[in-house]
């Protein structure tokens, strides 16, 4: 049926224009040239090297890691109670919790950044690891709380009910049952909310230095002037830290498109 | 009656699995047909292979002579109602009924008014503006068949339409379908795995088990005088009895009564049904009688099920009308008579 | 205080807290600041100021431009990709090597992903030699800087929120609809248009959303792909806030874009809510 063949060639079109740019990259952070080449002339891992042996990319690369690791954990700490309260009780003011709590993922970053520079501003909490702190939490705390709300189910409400039948407390209850039930939830939910602080240039972009710097905001800074292998390179290994990522989630069973019933 | 639909030697395979092995059906115009088994029997398949939803391995289907095997569902002359309704949950219910004549061609004001009608056939009429989660699993129940009959097909096929309702409005939908058949005057070919809603709904009733048509029959035909042990053990209770074929082709029961033997249907050994309606509890002393323990009492009102066990360890059923006398209990000692005519020998095992 | 009201209200302290004084504090600020000058006496000026100018206005337009393009082309190529993944795909295996083909760019920075178009959209880059190579165009074309080029940049970043809602809900489309469709004598086309289409609508509305507030809100993507020759309104509020240090018509930028975006969620959603679903 030529609509069939049609639609084929469409999505396979596209699923090359996703898959293009990826191999561009990794293909020109392999060049033997000293400058960015695609096709490579020559492969060498001598940019990788470089860039491990870079001290500026080693202290962004830690930065980078230390922020997404810290902001992800405290957005689990606000996030999971957030949840269950949301997900348990009905009390006035429920919709705007909600509502406010997950108001980042489509409030335009950029302005955020910018009032968090201005805010913090009145209280000297700029260009600190405190400051990016505190905005990234905030952005990525939804990415929990979606997850965690997801899997908050009514058929889940009724193993907590069993459990108190069964005579366990609350904090019990939560440990034993509530806990193991969003633990997936948890997890993707952590996974997206670290990989976004990871990439994440709007945001950061405000409060970074030459002295703390974040890997994509040293890379955009340094993109803006020149581009070569080197930059490469360090794209490549971001590419690299997301593919496994998204191994880890597959090898986890998060299924990001489901299969049809 | 010529026959309005000809199934003819259909199977179907998914994987290692059989779903349908060599199918041959006739289904007549304005005939009821229930098509009854347990799950996994191939019943879906072949209503979903009718509609063109499935396609068969090999086999024709032969719609008044002509083949419509190769047409695609939505060129076929007949419509489904299906288990769960399917019904639009975008569309009002008018709009769900409209939309199938809409397809087929009529103007936006013609399949409105035979939307209508159809409606009001069902008795929904008023209820045309409501959206089908608005509705209880009744009313859903009837849009999906009025938007089933609408385009006026010559078969209708319903796929397990009452299995959502509740008890009470089932056998009531089982009686208003069977009127609804008699007044659209086309033929129903209905799957279920409820004997008694095919009983009381079929014409004809077509027993299947592992893909294979077992028996194809009255409700009384496969009742009486089931086809096989599948037959006898599926449908309503049943006590099974083996048998020898004696050398003057006599069947010898293998029941502790003395000398009762019956013409045996052909020269292998067998199986014979007794139904429990038909062993009933006798006085002491009584030739030709069986005596038991019993084990179990079932009181279900309009009747008891006696679960009794015969001296030498036969497990059998009995069925007496109203409530048990009051001096059974479990472990009381019983006999039991039969009419020999009841039993019903079932040939060589298929 | 009601023992009912007492636990939500104790597991929600932090949360909101942190949210009041990091979120809706900033935000608060930005929008007093937008509303004042910098002697901070009460004023619209700036908003004068954004509103007067040719210049804003062209930013604007071609901010909204960029966006609506963007969601318009990714719907477009996004639809196909969704339902062949979800429906073509056969081969278990390839179908997954295709969900993380689709993931990897969610998974990296707009950065890089931006990287990899100023390497294959420049004079001398791959798309260019390659038409150059095979004949099809005799100088190179210029497409970075252009709003050609932050397009084909924009659609490659959001592409994937696209396909995933679409996918989902595709994915989730009861079967028998379709055959009811079918079966009552609706072609494969008429089910498309009148039963799939319509179910999946939810999914198509909020993965519009989803790039339309991202697109419009886009920073990194087209202030590297722009070549310093297009402005958007987010390139505007960063140089406020970073070089001119203007808060108050830096405000006034960031509530226009901000109202821009809760105009669209809000519209969309009320799209969203499709009949039947009361």
């Amino acid at each position: 049926m030529p609509a069939r063949l049609l639609l084929r060639l469409v999505a396979w079109a596209t699923l090359a224009y996703l898959l293009l740019p990826l191999l561009v990259i990794l293909g020109a952070s392999l060049t033997a040239s000293p400058y960015l080449a695609f096709p490579p002339q020559g492969w060498t891992l001598d940019w990788y090297r470089q860039m491990l042996a870079d001290p500026s990319y080693r202290a962004a690369f830690a930065t980078s890691s230390q922020l997404a690791l810290a902001a992800t954990v405290l957005a689990v700490l606000l996030s999971v109670p957030a949840a269950l309260a949301i997900a348990r009780y009905r009390f006035p003011g429920r919709q705007a919790a909600s509502a406010l709590l997950m108001s980042p993922l489509v409030l335009p970053h950029i302005v955020l950044g910018a009032a968090l520079l201005q805010f913090g501003g009145y209280f000297g909490l700029v260009r600190s690891f405190p400051a990016l702190l505190i905005g990234h939490t905030v952005i990525v705390a939804p990415f929990v709380l979606r997850a965690v709300l997801t899997l908050l189910t009514p058929e889940q409400r009724a193993l907590e009910e069993a459990s108190y039948d069964l005579g366990a407390s609350p904090w019990s209850t939560f440990w034993r049952v509530v806990l193991p039930q969003i633990r997936p939830g948890i997890v993707t939910g952590s996974i997206f909310a670290f990989i976004s602080s990871w990439i994440n240039v709007e945001l950061s972009v405000f409060n970074t230095s030459t002295a703390l710097n974040t890997i994509p905001v040293k890379l955009f800074n340094y993109v803006q002037y020149t581009i070569d292998p080197l930059i490469a390179a360090v794209s490549g290994a971001t590419i690299v830290a997301a593919v496994l990522a998204i191994l880890v989630l597959d090898f986890i069973g998060l299924d990001l498109l489901p299969d049809r019933k | 009656m010529p026959a309005l639909l000809n199934i003819e030697a259909v199977s179907k395979r998914f994987g290692a699995f059989t779903a349908l092995r060599d199918i041959h059906l006739h289904i007549g115009q304005r005939e009821f047909v229930a098509l009854l088994g347990p799950s996994g029997c191939g019943k879906t398949t072949l209503l979903r292979t009718i509609a063109g939803f499935s396609h068969p391995d090999s086999g024709r289907l032969l719609m008044d002579g002509q083949d419509i095997g190769p047409l695609p569902p939505y060129r076929r002359p007949l419509n489904t109602v299906f288990q769960n309704y399917a019904l639009f949950p975008h569309m009002t219910v008018q709009e769900n009924v409209a939309y199938g004549p809409r397809r087929q061609g009529a103007s936006r004001r013609e399949a409105g008014e035979r939307a209508r009608e159809a409606l009001t056939l069902v008795g929904l009429e008023d209820l045309g503006e409501r959206y089908p989660r608005e509705m209880s699993g009744g009313q859903q129940q009837r849009v999906a068949l009025a938007r089933a009959i609408v385009n006026r097909p010559k078969l209708l096929l319903l796929d397990e339409p009452l299995s959502a309702l509740d008890l009470k409005l089932r056998k009531r939908m089982q009686l208003e379908l069977k009127h609804l058949q008699e007044k659209l005057g086309i033929a129903f070919v209905f799957v279920t795995h409820d004997q008694e809603e095919a009983m009381t709904m079929a014409d004809r009733i077509v027993v299947m088990n592992a893909g294979r048509i077992e028996q194809v029959g009255s409700a009384t035909e496969i009742y009486s005088t089931p086809a096989s042990r599948f037959v006898a053990e599926f449908i309503g209770d049943a006590n099974l009895v083996d048998y020898r074929v004696d050398a003057q082709g006599r069947a010898r029961l293998a029941l502790p009564v003395a000398d009762l033997t019956l013409p045996a249907p052909d020269a292998s050994d067998g199986v014979a049904v007794l139904r429990p309606e038909h062993l009933r509890l006798v006085d002491a002393g009584e030739p030709g009688q069986l005596r038991a323990q019993v084990r179990d009492i079932v009181t279900v009102g309009s009747h008891t099920l006696l679960h009794v066990e015969t001296d030498d360890g036969m497990r059998l059923v009995a069925r007496t009308p109203g409530l048990p006398e009051a001096h059974l209990g479990v472990g009381s000692r019983v006999a039991l008579g039969f009419d020999p005519a009841r039993l019903h020998l079932i040939g060589t095992p298929r | 205080m009601n023992r009912g009201l007492r636990m939500p209200l104790a597991m929600l302290a932090a949360p909101l807290a942190f949210f009041v004084a990091f979120f809706l504090a900033p935000l608060a600020v930005v929008i007093l600041a937008s509303l004042s000058d910098t002697a901070n006496a009460w004023t619209l000026e700036q908003y004068v100021r954004v509103l007067a100018d040719r210049y804003h206005w062209e930013v604007i337009l071609v901010t909204f431009r960029i966006a609506c393009l963007t969601t318009l082309v990714s719907l477009l190529l996004g639809y196909p990709l969704a339902w062949y993944l979800t429906r073509m795909v056969r081969w278990r295996a390839w179908r997954r090597v295709c969900v993380i083909l689709l993931v990897v760019p969610m998974f990296t920075s707009n950065i890089v992903r931006s990287f990899g178009w100023m390497v294959l959209l420049g004079r001398k880059g791959l798309l260019n030699q390659t038409l150059l190579d095979g004949g099809l165009i005799d100088r190179p074309l210029r497409l970075l800087g252009t709003e050609t080029g932050i397009l084909i940049g924009m659609v490659y970043v959001l592409l994937p929120f696209m396909v995933l809602a679409i996918g989902n809900a595709l994915s989730r489309l009861d079967a028998s609809h379709e055959l009811a469709s079918a079966d009552l004598g609706a072609p494969p086309r008429a089910t498309f248009f009148h039963v799939i289409l319509p179910l999946t609508l939810p999914g198509v509305i909020s993965g519009c959303i989803m790039v339309f507030t991202l697109a419009v809100s886009a920073y990194v993507t087209p202030a590297l792909l722009s070549g310093g020759r297009i402005s958007v309104l987010s390139m505007l509020i960063f140089q406020q806030y970073s070089s001119v240090f203007d808060f108050h018509y830096g405000g006034a930028l960031s509530v226009v874009l901000l109202i821009f975006t809760l105009v669209m969620v809000g519209f969309a959603g009320r799209i969203g809510r499709t009949r039947g679903d009361a």
